[in-house]
Order: structure tokens, then C-alpha cells, then sequence
């Protein structure tokens, strides 16, 4: 079976700088915004924009194992506000005989397993049922975000002090949430890069038709990575209700998806699948939240920072397509 | 490598001419930040240019932000006057909970920060916050209108629009409609509760709903005058929108005080509404953020009290009114247009 999926590549700088397109407009960017604004590199703020980078990256390297395998998720803000409201449940109705500690293990085992489950049913509806990802995952969109307003009734759970340290405490001055996005970093590269799942993923997204052809389990590894997506989703709902402390149906708006998309699009992800890496996620990530956090420094509306992250999402999937058809 | 360029080019010139357009600081100007949730409302609109007409009489530097309804945006936006050195920050939430990170943000960082006409939920935090007294301004406004119910002898049954429930505003106007309904019950008897949410569709969908269920509604609170478009067109639906004097005029009052509240007033449509005083409240936080980056010690809440402006005051308060400020202001600004 192994002899059939492409082997394992040394790391290629030449081509690792191609699929992250990001990293010479990053330090462009900068260039351009510090005189002007040279807090941009304030203690603070690069705090700040490490986090926004974080709660990015961690949706982004969910979105990309999905868009490697071939298809889009575009169920995430949905996902994010469910699993966040579905943690909030658990806190509001904890069990009197064990402690806060508990309570939160709970919560949080509660956030992630309502990511999976979302993501292991879109993943059977698209790889099993054949149903397309757009559809799939814009009705699960709609469901997901219609269950949550019914759960909730439109309201609002604030939620407790021992949960939000999950955001807000520093251990050695680090925020949790840096350590454990670098945690999902390190295990995102190892599974793409290093093990059969990953040469599956990119046989699969490159050509579905052929993968199958050379016996590889398609619709398994289709499943797969919606579920890490799902889980992503999760983490990632963990992140902004605890940054928020609150959870609701409207925890997120639904343009995050824009800037999740972006940023594996600009590093380097195809939308028609089979490529992207890790590195060049983190770039894009990197990008677009510093594209956000530069608009913000600068004191510009919020349609104005709209209008700038869609034209550059546009250039960059026009690039992609512009690539394709070189190498056809 | 030429799609490279392209792309570098226009994220950069994008970000100069941005950048260009936004002015030098002065160096002995103070600086306050001003977030807000929306602009989508006349009440939030006013609000926005009462604030930035303070400001500039006080010549205070304004940096704003617009978070277009999103919670995490507006705390980005938050975390952004910080690294930008304000001198005090004037933030209008989303809701009681979610302003709850922006003011540890800003106690952390030591910059004063004003809570703009939402309470925000019990926390450790150190804020001002400036807020229309919601209950007792809608106690008010509601017991004005049984009154009227009382003085015509007739029974009426009543209706009332309510807000989001995550919204401090929201939950005091439901409970001073209840109080003020509880001490009426001799002519009121509330037949539907319809949620709003804030938006105007379901406003619509659930007040023609109600007007269906229970034809006889004659007796209507609104807790926003934001939400009278959707009323009126429901009434319109219903045959059940005429002024007052007419046997068929439904009792209407709403909350907000803005100028489509003020022009139904003027017409007879409308019997009354609380006014929230839009300017005292914005003198009010920027006054409460420079006390406290002078370091004084200021009450945790200003409150506004208000009044109820309807059809007998009229006359004497609508100066005091800011919707009818707006409504004169749109008058000017359309006859000017239609010209001689």
C-alpha cells in the first residue's frame, strides 16, 4: 500500500517559499506600517497580535486539512458558537459534588467531542454520501447555527473565572493558548508531513479518482479531515469563549471564515486540494491577523479593513489559479 | 513571480494610502478612544456625533472604532487604543458580559474606561459606567399610558416588544413595563410578550403574529423607538394605526426618544415616549474618563434620569429631545436640498 502514495520529500526551502507566499508581504508590511505606527512592535501589542495569530492559526490548520483533502468547510463559525455554548451548558449545571477544576475538564472535553461530532457527520455526508462540501457544510452552517439559537434562546452564558484562565493566564509569562497552538502545530506538521494519513490526504485532494484507483481508502481519509477540522473548531471555541468570557449563538461572526480561509489560501493551501503545508499556514495566519491588527493600530473602519482582506483573499486565490494553469 | 508583485503592490500602496489618511497625533493633546458596538441605530448615530461634538469642544483628540456588532472585533479594537496610548476610553458594548475583557484590558494597561449606555454584568473591574435609568424612565413612560387608560374607562390589552435579553437595557424596560403593568391591572392585562432580539424583522414577524392571536391588542410598549418601523407597518397591516382622538387609536408609547418617535408624536400617532438625554450622557463619560485619568474618585454609575416627553409636554420639552433635534436637522438638510 505504501508504494502506491507519493513517498516522503526532504524539506524544499524553494518550494516551502513558494506555498508561503505570506512571509516576504509580512515583513513588507511591517516595513511599510513602522513608521507610522511603531507601536505595531510594542511589548503589548505583539502580545496581542501573537494571540490573534494564535485563535487564527488553530481555524486556519483545520480549514487546510479539509481544503488539502479537497473540499471546504464552511460551517466553522457555526461549529465555534456550538461547541462554546455546549461548554457554557455544562458549567451552568455542575455536578455539586465535585470541584470547579472538574467542572472545567468537563466543559472543555464537552467543547472538543461537539466539534468532532460535527465534523465526523459532515465528513460521512461528503465522503460517504457523496455530497458536495459546499452544500454540506453551508446546510450544516445553517443547522448548527439554528440548534445553537435554540438552545440558547438568544442568550448569553457568562462563564466562569477557572475557565477563562485558559486565555488569560500567563505560566512563566506565555499564555496557555501559544503553548497549546504550538502543540497542534507540531502534531498538524508531524501527521501531514510523516505519517500514511498525511501522503493519503495529499494523493486524495490531488486526485480522488486515481487515489482510489491505487486502493486508497478515500472516503476514510475525506472523513478524517473534516474531524480534525471539527476538533479545530472546538479548540478554536474554547479560545473565543474564554477570550470572551462568554458563549452564545453569536460568539463569532460568520467573516471569520474569511480570514480562516485567507490565511491557508495566501500560505500556500490550493482550494482545488492536494497541497499546503503547515509552515505556510502559520504564515498566512501571520498575515491576515497582522493585515487586521495594522487596520486596527491605524484607527480605520471596519470596512475598510473588509475591503482590504477581500481584495487580497481575491489576489491570492487568482494567484493560485494563475499557478495551476502554468503547470497544466 | 509576477503575480508576486502584483499582490505585494497592492497590500502596500493599500496600507500607505490608508495610512496617509490618518492624521499626526499632537503631542499635548489628549487622546480618548471611542468603540462602538454599531452604528445602526438613529439613538447610536446621535450618540456617536454628541460624543465627537464634546470631544472637539473640549479639544480631545477622538480615535474611533466601529465594531459593526462583533464582540471579538471591538475587543481587538480595545486592545488597539491601548497599544495606541489613549488617555481614557469610551466603549458602547455589544452586551453586559462580553465589555467584561475590555475592562480588565484596560485596568491592566491603567487606562480609564467609560461604559457608554449599557451596564455591564457584576465583575471585579474598574469602570464608569453612564446609563439612562431603564427601569424607572420606562415605569414612568408606561404609567403615563395606563393613565391615559384609565381616564378613557376602557379596559385595554397590552403588548410589549422586548428586547435582547443579553442586554442590561433590555431586561430593566421589560421589568419596568411589568412594574408599572402590576400597578395598573385594574385596566391592563398583558396578552403578549413578544422577544425582538433588537432587530427589526423579528419585531415585524412577532408583532403581526400577536395582532393575529389576539385582535384586541389596543395597549403597545415598544422597549426601543429603533423598533416603531416594524410596529407600524404590523399596525398599518392591521387596520389598527390611527391618531389619537380617533376611537380605533391603539395606545402606543416606545423608549429611546428618537425622531421618528418625535414626528409620530407631532402627528398623534404616538401618545409617549422616554427620552434618554443623549447629550448630558455623552458630557458625562467624557467628563468621567478625564476625572479618572486625573486620578479622582467617581461613582461606578452616572445615571441619566430622563423624562417622558408625550402629548401634553410636547411643546416645552422637545428642545430637550434629541430626536426632534435630528428630525429638525433632516428638515433643514432636505429643504436645502430641494432648494428655492
Amino acid at each position: 500500500m505504501d508504494r502506491d502514495v507519493p513517498p516522503v520529500k526532504r524539506f524544499d526551502w524553494r518550494r516551502a517559499g513558494s506555498q508561503a507566499r505570506a512571509v516576504p508581504l509580512i515583513a513588507l508590511l511591517i516595513a511599510c506600517l513602522l513608521p507610522w505606527r511603531p507601536e505595531i512592535l510594542s511589548l503589548y501589542n505583539l502580545e496581542s497580535l501573537a494571540l490573534a495569530i494564535a485563535l487564527l492559526f488553530v481555524l486556519a490548520m483545520g480549514q487546510s486539512f479539509v481544503m488539502i483533502s479537497g473540499g471546504i468547510d464552511l460551517s466553522q463559525p457555526a461549529v465555534i458558537s456550538a461547541c462554546g455554548v455546549a461548554g457554557a451548558f455544562c458549567f451552568a449545571a455542575p455536578d455539586p459534588s465535585a470541584g470547579a477544576g472538574s467542572s472545567v475538564v468537563l466543559g472543555l472535553t464537552v467543547m472538543l467531542c461537539t466539534g468532532i461530532v460535527v465534523g465526523a457527520a459532515q465528513g460521512l455526508a461528503v465522503a460517504y454520501l457523496r455530497l458536495p462540501p459546499l452544500l454540506v457544510s453551508l446546510a450544516t452552517l445553517m443547522v448548527v447555527g439554528g440548534g445553537t439559537l435554540w438552545a440558547t434562546q438568544s442568550n448569553r452564558y457568562e462563564l466562569p473565572g477557572e475557565f477563562t484562565r485558559i486565555w488569560y493566564a500567563r505560566p512563566a509569562g506565555v499564555p496557555i493558548p501559544l503553548l497549546i497552538v504550538a502543540a497542534v502545530a507540531v502534531v498538524a506538521h508531524f501527521a501531514l508531513a510523516h505519517t500514511l494519513f498525511g501522503r493519503r490526504l495529499y494523493a486524495v485532494g490531488q486526485n480522488a479518482t486515481v487515489a482510489r484507483i491505487a486502493g486508497l481508502p478515500v472516503e476514510r481519509t475525506i472523513a478524517s479531515s473534516y474531524v480534525v477540522c471539527g476538533f479545530c473548531s472546538g479548540l478554536a471555541g474554547v479560545f473565543y469563549s474564554a477570550r470572551l468570557y462568554t458563549a452564545s449563538a453569536e460568539l463569532v461572526e460568520n467573516d471569520v471564515l474569511l480570514d480562516c480561509i485567507a490565511a491557508a489560501v495566501i500560505g500556500g493551501v490550493s482550494l482545488s486540494g492536494g497541497k499546503g503545508k503547515v509552515t505556510g499556514v502559520l504564515a498566512g495566519a501571520v498575515f491576515v491577523a497582522l493585515v487586521g491588527n495594522a487596520l486596527n493600530l491605524l484607527g480605520l473602519r471596519y470596512w475598510h479593513v473588509l475591503i482590504a482582506k477581500g481584495t487580497v483573499i481575491l489576489l491570492a486565490v487568482a494567484l493560485d489559479a494563475a499557478g495551476r494553469s502554468r503547470r497544466a | 513571480m509576477g503575480g508576486f508583485r502584483a499582490l505585494d503592490v497592492v497590500c502596500i500602496g493599500w496600507l500607505i494610502a490608508a495610512a496617509a489618511g490618518c492624521d499626526a497625533p499632537r503631542a499635548d493633546r489628549l487622546r480618548l478612544g471611542v468603540a462602538f458596538e454599531t452604528l445602526q441605530t438613529e439613538y447610536w448615530v446621535a450618540s456617536y456625533d454628541a460624543l465627537a461634538a464634546e470631544l472637539q469642544r473640549q479639544d480631545i483628540e477622538m480615535l474611533e472604532a466601529i465594531a459593526d456588532n462583533d464582540a471579538n472585533r471591538q475587543l481587538d479594537q480595545i486592545q488597539a487604543f491601548i497599544a495606541r496610548g489613549v488617555d481614557g476610553i469610551v466603549v458602547s458594548p455589544k452586551d453586559a458580559s462580553t465589555v467584561i475583557p475590555m475592562i480588565k484590558a484596560a485596568n491592566r494597561a491603567g487606562v480609564p474606561i467609560v461604559i457608554y449606555n449599557r451596564r455591564p454584568a457584576p465583575n471585579d473591574g474598574q469602570s464608569v459606567t453612564v446609563v439612562a435609568d431603564n427601569f424607572e424612565l420606562t415605569k414612568a413612560t408606561v404609567s403615563y399610558l395606563a393613565e391615559q387608560a384609565r381616564g378613557q374607562g376602557k379596559r385595554r390589552k397590552a403588548m410589549i416588544l422586548i428586547g435582547d435579553l443579553g442586554d442590561r437595557n433590555a431586561i430593566d424596560r421589560r421589568d419596568g413595563f411589568e412594574a408599572a403593568v402590576g400597578e395598573y391591572q385594574d385596566v391592563l392585562e398583558v396578552v403578549a410578550r413578544v422577544p425582538t432580539d433588537w432587530s427589526q424583522d423579528k419585531a415585524l414577524a412577532g408583532v403581526t403574529n400577536a395582532l393575529q392571536a389576539h385582535p384586541d391588542i389596543d395597549f403597545i410598549f415598544t422597549s426601543s423607538d429603533f423598533l416603531l418601523p416594524s410596529l407600524v407597518s404590523a399596525l398599518k397591516n392591521a387596520d389598527k394605526y390611527h391618531r389619537t382622538g380617533d376611537p380605533r387609536h391603539v395606545l402606543l408609547a416606545g423608549f429611546d426618544g428618537d425622531a421618528l418617535a418625535y414626528q409620530m408624536l407631532v402627528e398623534g400617532y404616538l401618545d409617549a415616549t422616554g427620552v434618554q438625554d443623549v447629550y448630558f450622557e455623552c458630557s458625562a463619560s467624557v467628563d468621567a474618563a478625564l476625572r479618572m485619568a486625573r486620578g479622582e474618585k467617581i461613582p461606578a454609575i452616572v445615571r441619566d434620569p430622563g423624562f417622558v416627553i408625550h402629548q401634553g409636554n410636547l411643546a416645552e420639552r422637545k428642545e430637550q429631545m434629541w430626536g426632534a433635534q435630528v428630525f429638525a436637522k433632516a428638515s433643514r438638510g432636505q429643504a436645502a436640498s430641494n432648494g428655492p
